[in-house]
């Protein structure tokens, strides 16, 4: 009895070793359809579509209702199993389609007997009718199989169902089952890329510990960095005992001019005009002024002699100008008798 | 082919969440630069004189000292020991201000920060920063406040 080869356009997969009968049956159930491929088995013949072979195609017989042969749809096993098995419980109706050979409904298979491949290993290897191998045991009843199959076959049905449901709708799963064999080639490479994009989609990372151990540094540093800084400017610490020594002798006291040899002298009086070296200033003029002082006589100190009436911010304004230009700072008090 | 594009349309359809990675790096980057950058001021009883050039002097080294303006037009200011203005903490005349200065060195802190008033007199700057320069070791430092933070009229 001859045997074929039979190539599924839609599962993309090789029934190898059936017979016309089987093919027959195939065909009444709605496992095979017209345009499904075959060629004598293990020949190397072109690939023939079963309609045009006489002895595949089927008789003209009326057939019965119209019920569609359903096709069933095959998912890669992989991360998607999971997504697939999560939407079985839909149940395995499939909307009818409105062409021919696209949508099937869903029905109960009729039994297949399998058909042994033929070889050294066909009692212990066999091919059932969904085109996967099958080990059976030597000498076991084929027919133990059969559990299996139609749980693989209901498999499938659910498969197709969800598949049908996922493309959002009947056109769109019209669209998706065109089979453009012209670019085949071009899209198994995309499709291997895309495949690894997929797996490496579903690899998440978890940035739960990150975020942990980051704000655990925040507070640390929160915690430890919390100082209070007083902002301030240095001054010498007066001498206690010159006020009491320039009582004492007043000949201590020296005369302004020979303080201007080394200091720039800054003169601030009870209402807060400034003068510097004598020559009187507006205040926001005081720290070019001093500057040019220092560039002109390589006087390098300012001597601050300020009215002990005079506000305390017109004496940190004095401070703030030497600052700014680098000069130090030595705080005059006049004597009583320029007081 | 069929697989293949049923798997694109079905990974193409999933993808409407939002990447937050690039966030949560950006909004650490904001907090450790302000981290690093970020110091915290006392704020004073007092309001202080503005500078430009001030330095930072840590409160875990320094002892401060409160000058307010005097209560009358010829009277002394008013010193008090500390960041408030607490009358429990006033310090009458030139020997409490010594003591107290002393009392804070051997505690480790030999800087005196002069919180004064800018109305304060000058001379009266003075007269407390010599009684504080009594105390061997010690550094002299006028408080200010940072140029153009100043609150209020």
């Amino acid at each position: 009895m001859a045997e074929w080869d039979l190539f599924h356009l839609e599962t993309m997969q090789v029934e190898r070793g059936l017979t016309a009968e089987a093919v027959a049956a195939g065909l009444k159930a709605g496992r095979i359809g017209l345009d499904d491929l075959a060629r004598p088995a293990g020949s190397s013949e072109t690939w023939r579509r079963i309609a045009e072979i006489e002895a595949l195609k089927p008789r003209p017989v009326q057939a019965g209702p119209q019920a569609e042969p359903k096709r069933p749809r095959v998912e890669p096993a992989g991360p998607r199993a999971a997504q697939k098995d999560r939407q079985s419980a839909r149940g395995g109706e499939v909307e009818a389609g409105g062409k021919e050979g696209r949508m099937r409904r869903s029905e109960p298979e009729p039994t297949v007997p399998i058909e042994p491949l033929s070889g050294p290993l066909s009692t212990s290897i066999v091919l059932d009718d969904l085109g996967e191998m099958q080990r059976l045991a030597p000498g076991a009843d084929p027919s133990v199989l059969r559990v299996v199959r139609e749980d693989r076959r209901q498999e499938r049905a659910l498969r197709e169902a969800m598949s049908a449901e996922d493309l959002g709708g009947r056109a769109e799963a019209e669209a998706v089952a065109v089979w453009d064999p012209l670019a085949e080639d071009q899209e198994a490479a995309e499709f291997t890329l895309a495949e690894r994009g997929g797996t490496g989609k579903e690899e998440d990372l978890d940035l739960a510990a990150m975020v942990d151990v980051a704000f655990q540094l925040i507070m640390f540093f929160m915690v430890t960095a919390s100082t209070i800084y007083f902002k301030s400017l240095e001054i010498p610490p007066p001498d206690p005992d010159r006020e009491k020594t320039a009582q004492q002798a007043p000949s201590v006291a020296r005369p302004l001019d020979e303080l201007m040899e080394n200091n720039i002298l800054v003169e601030v009086d009870a209402s807060g005009q400034i003068q510097v070296d004598h020559e009187p200033i507006p205040p926001e003029m005081l720290v070019a002024k001093m500057r040019a002082a220092r560039e002109a006589s390589g006087r390098t100190a300012m001597l601050l002699m300020a009215d002990l009436r005079t506000p305390h911010r017109n004496a940190v304004r004095a401070y703030d100008a030497a600052n700014e230009i680098g000069l130090e700072i030595k705080v005059g008090r006049p004597s009583l008798g320029e007081e | 082919m069929l697989l293949q594009q049923q798997l694109r349309g079905l990974q193409s359809a999933g993808d409407d969440h939002i990447d937050l990675t690039p966030m949560v790096d950006t909004v650490f980057q904001l907090l450790t630069f302000l981290l690093l950058t970020y110091q915290v001021s006392s704020e004073a009883a007092v309001s202080m004189p503005e500078a430009r050039h001030g330095v930072g002097v840590d409160e875990r080294e320094a002892a401060v000292l409160t000058i307010a303006p005097p209560s009358g037009p010829e009277g002394s200011a008013l010193v008090y020991f500390g960041l408030k203005a607490d009358p429990e903490r006033q310090l009458l005349d030139d020997e409490a201000i010594a003591e107290a200065v002393e009392q804070a060195v051997v505690s480790g802190k030999q800087r005196v920060v002069l919180q004064a008033d800018a109305a304060v007199p000058h001379g009266e700057v003075l007269r407390v920063a010599g009684a504080a320069a009594r105390v061997e070791g010690v550094s002299i430092h006028i408080g200010v406040e940072e140029s153009g933070s100043r609150r209020g009229p």
